[in-house]
C-alpha cells in the first residue's frame, strides 16, 4: 500500500532540467532516503511534492489523490509536512509559538470565538498549547519551550523545525538534510528522533548525505543525479549498483 | 561613529541625557520651557542612577540573595500585570483628562484618538502581517466620504452609518488586496501608494457626487438618545470609547490563530504556507481587518470636522500614519498607540517653531531608527504561554 506516488515528475527552470521524468512510490510506514550529489534536484523534488513549485510535467498522488495542482496549505492539510534545508523558523517567535502556529489547521474556530473569548476558543487554545508542549518534549526541546527560537543552537533549531512539522499532524514527513552541519553525536540524536517518529506510524522521506545514516536507517533509497532517477531499491542493492558508484565516483573525475 | 552609538547605549550619563532631552521635548508644549528643563534634569538624573544601579546589581555577587528575591517579585508582577497596571493608569487619566483640559488640547486629543485608530489598523497590515501599505489614507478617506455622502444626501444617522463606513473601507481593502497578494516589497509599495492616490484623485474629480476640491460641508455630529455629542468633551469620550473597543478587539484577534497566521506570514511566507496557512486568505483578512478601523476613523474625522475635502487624505497623511506604527514598534499594539499619540501631538507641540516642525519630526524618527529600531516599547513582548 503506497502513500505517495510521483509519476514522471519533471521540473525545468528555463534551460535547466532540475528534474526529468522522476517516478517512484513510497510505501506507507517506511523511511525512504533520497540521495544524490549537490544540485541533483532533491530539494526541487520536495518542493514539487508539497506544491511550493509546480512540476512542469507529470503528476503527484498522495493516498491515491492527485495533488499536483494543489496549494501548499491544502497539501499540508491532507497530511504532508516538511522541514527546510536552510532553516526557516518564525524567527521573532518563541519556541512554543513556532509549534503552536503549526497547529493552525488543527485548531479551527472563527474570529468571533476569539473576539468574545468563548469556551470553544479557550478550550482549543489550551489543548493546542498542551499538545505543542508534548511535541516539544518529544523533540527533546522541553528546556527551551519558552525561549526565543533564535536563541537556540543550530542543532536545536533543526529539531524545532521537525517539531513544528510534526505539529501539523502529518502522515508523511519530508526532511531536507536534517543532519547537515551536525557533529556525529548530534547526528546520532537526530537519527534516534527519526526512528521515534517512524514508530508513531509516520512515513518519512529523507534527503541525506551521511551515508552511514542512510544505509542504517532507510528501508528504500532513491538516487538522483542531474535531475534523473538513476537507481532505487533497498540499501544493499543500491550501493552495489554500478550507475550509483559511477555517479558518486564520476563526480571526482569531472572536477 | 559606532563607538558613539555604543557610548549612548552603555554610558549612563549619555543615556540619561538622551532620554531626558526626549522627554523634555515631549513635555515642552504643555509645561513651557522652565518646567521642561526641570523635567530634563530629573529624568537625566533618574535614568543615570538607574543605569548605574543596574550595572552594579548584575555584576556584584554580594547582593545575590536580595536580587534573587527582588527578581522573583518582579517576575510575579511582570509582563501581563505590569502592562495591565499601566493600561489602567492610562485609561484612568484618559477619562479624567478632559475635565482639566482646555478645548484647544481637547481638540488635539480627539485627533490623537483618531490617529490611534488609524495606527491600530495599519499596524495589522504592516506590523503584524508585514505587508507594506503606503496608501492607508485612501481607506481613511473612504470611511470619511461614506459618512459624509450618506449623511448629507440621505440624512442617515451617525450610528447607522458607522458599520457602513467600516465595511466600505474594508471592501476597498479587499479590492486593494487582489493585486497586493501577488506582490512583495517595492512593487507592493507602489500599488498601495497608487491606491491612496487614486482614491484621492477620484474624490477630487468626481464633482457631481463629491463636489470635488470644495469638499462636503454640513455633516451632522452624532447624538445619543437625542443628546448631541458635538461638544468637544463628549466627542472626546466617544472617540476614546471606540479606541478602547478597537484595542480590545484587535488584541483578541492578534492572540488567536488569525493573529498567529499573520505573524507567520510576516516571518516567512513559504514556511507559513507549508504549515497549512492559507497565505492568500490571511493577507486579504489583514487588509480587510486593518482597513475597517480606517473606515471608523474616517467617519469620526468627518463627524468631528463636519466637513471633508480630498486635501485631508494626501500621501503625506499615509506617511504620517506609517511613522506612528514605526515609532511605536511594528506589530506592537500598545506601542503604536503611543506612537500615534506622540506623532499626533508633536506638530502641535512644535507650533512655535512652525517652519522647522517637519524637520524635527523627521529628525526624531531618524534618531529613533538608530537607537531604538524596535520602537518605543520594543521588546516588551513576553511568551504568553
Ligand atoms: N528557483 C530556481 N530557479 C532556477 N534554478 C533552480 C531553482 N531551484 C533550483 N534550481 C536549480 O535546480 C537544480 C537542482 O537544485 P536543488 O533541487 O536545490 O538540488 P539539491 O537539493 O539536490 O542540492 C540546481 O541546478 C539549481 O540551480
Ligand atoms: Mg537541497
Amino acid at each position: 500500500m503506497q502513500i505517495l506516488e510521483a509519476r514522471g515528475v519533471s521540473r525545468y527552470f528555463g534551460g535547466i532540467k532540475a528534474l526529468e521524468d522522476v517516478t517512484f512510490r513510497i510505501p506507507r510506514g517506511t523511511i525512504t532516503s533520497i540521495i544524490g550529489p549537490n544540485g541533483a534536484g532533491k530539494t526541487t523534488l520536495f518542493n514539487c511534492l508539497i506544491g511550493i513549485t509546480k512540476p512542469s510535467k507529470g503528476a503527484v498522488f498522495f493516498c491515491g489523490k492527485d495533488i499536483t495542482t494543489m496549494q501548499p496549505h491544502e497539501i499540508c492539510r491532507l497530511g504532508i509536512a516538511r522541514t527546510f534545508q536552510n532553516i526557516r523558523l518564525f524567527k521573532s517567535m518563541f519556541v512554543l509559538e513556532n509549534v503552536v502556529v503549526a497547529q493552525h489547521t488543527r485548531a479551527e474556530y472563527s474570529v468571533m470565538h476569539s473576539i468574545f473569548s468563548t469556551k470553544k476558543f479557550l478550550d482549543t487554545e489550551k489543548s493546542i498549547t498542551e499538545k505543542s508542549l508534548e511535541i516539544i518534549e518529544f523533540a527533546g526541546l522541553h528546556e527551551h519551550a519558552h525561549s526565543p527560537s533564535q536563541s537556540l543552537s543550530y542543532g536545536s533549531q533543526k529539531r524545532l523545525e521537525i517539531a513544528r512539522a510534526l505539529a501539523t499532524e502529518p502522515e508523511l514527513l519530508l526532511l531536507d538534510e536534517p543532519t547537515a552541519g551536525m557533529n556525529p553525536s548530534e547526528t546520532e540524536d537526530i537519527m534516534g528522533l527519526i526512528k521515534k517518529i517512524q514508530s508513531l506510524g509516520i512515513t518519512i522521506i529523507l534527503i541525506e548525505h551521511d551515508m552511514k545514516l542512510v544505509m542504517n536507517a532507510s528501508d528504500f533509497i532513491v538516487v538522483l543525479d542531474h535531475g534523473v532517477k538513476i537507481s532505487e531499491g533497498r540499501p544493499d542493492e543500491v550501493c552495489k549498483d554500478p550507475q550509483v558508484i559511477e555517479a558518486y565516483l564520476g563526480k571526482e573525475v569531472v572536477y | 561613529m559606532n563607538a558613539l552609538f555604543a557610548a549612548f547605549r552603555t554610558n549612563p550619563m549619555l543615556k540619561g541625557a538622551f532620554t531626558g532631552f526626549w522627554t523634555g521635548i515631549l513635555i515642552l508644549p504643555f509645561a513651557g520651557p522652565r518646567t521642561s528643563f526641570m523635567v530634563f534634569l530629573v529624568v537625566l538624573f533618574c535614568v543615570a542612577v538607574l543605569a548605574v544601579y543596574k550595572k552594579k546589581s548584575f555584576s556584584s555577587s554580594r547582593c545575590s540573595i536580595f536580587s534573587e528575591k527582588y527578581r522573583y517579585l518582579l517576575s510575579i508582577i511582570s509582563s501581563d500585570l505590569r502592562i495591565k497596571a499601566f493600561l489602567y493608569i492610562i485609561t484612568a487619566s484618559a477619562v479624567l483628562f478632559p475635565l482639566m483640559l482646555t478645548s484647544y488640547y481637547l481638540d488635539i486629543f480627539i485627533m490623537a484618538g483618531i490617529y490611534m485608530l488609524l495606527a491600530l489598523g495599519l499596524n495589522v497590515i504592516v506590523g503584524l502581517t508585514g505587508q507594506l501599505h503606503l496608501g492607508f489614507a485612501g481607506s481613511y478617506a473612504i470611511g470619511a466620504y461614506t459618512y459624509a455622502l450618506l449623511n448629507t444626501y440621505f440624512g442617515l444617522s451617525f450610528w447607522l452609518c458607522l458599520p457602513v463606513s467600516a465595511l466600505s473601507a474594508s471592501f476597498a481593502g479587499i479590492l486593494l488586496s487582489m493585486p497586493a497578494i501577488r506582490l512583495r516589497g517595492d512593487y507592493l509599495a507602489i500599488v498601495t501608494l497608487g491606491f491612496g492616490e487614486i482614491t484621492r484623485i477620484v474624490l477630487n474629480n468626481w464633482d457631481s457626487v463629491t463636489r470635488g476640491p470644495n469638499g462636503i460641508s454640513g455633516i451632522a455630529a452624532p447624538s445619543v438618545a437625542g443628546i448631541s455629542l458635538s461638544g468637544l468633551r463628549r466627542y472626546y469620550y466617544l472617540v476614546m470609547a471606540l479606541v478602547v473597543l478597537a484595542v480590545f478587539i484587535t488584541k483578541r484577534v492578534e492572540q488567536s490563530r488569525t493573529g498567529r497566521a499573520w505573524m507567520a506570514i510576516r516571518e516567512d511566507e513559504i514556511a507559513a504556507s507549508s504549515m497549512g496557512i492559507n497565505t492568500t486568505k490571511y493577507k486579504i483578512y489583514a487588509f480587510v481587518f486593518g482597513s475597517l478601523w480606517a473606515g471608523v476613523a474616517g467617519q469620526l474625522f468627518a463627524a468631528k470636522m463636519q466637513f471633508v475635502s480630498p486635501e485631508s487624505f494626501t500621501f503625506i497623511e499615509s506617511v504620517f500614519i506609517l511613522c506612528m506604527v514605526i515609532l511605536g514598534g511594528l506589530g506592537n499594539t500598545y506601542g503604536v498607540l503611543i506612537g500615534a499619540f506622540i506623532i499626533a501631538i508633536l506638530p502641535e507641540a512644535l507650533r512655535g517653531i512652525e517652519s522647522y516642525r517637519m524637520l524635527i519630526v523627521g529628525l526624531g524618527l531618524v534618531v529613533m531608527m538608530i537607537f531604538r529600531p524596535q520602537g518605543i516599547i520594543g521588546n516588551m513582548k513576553k511568551c504568553r504561554y
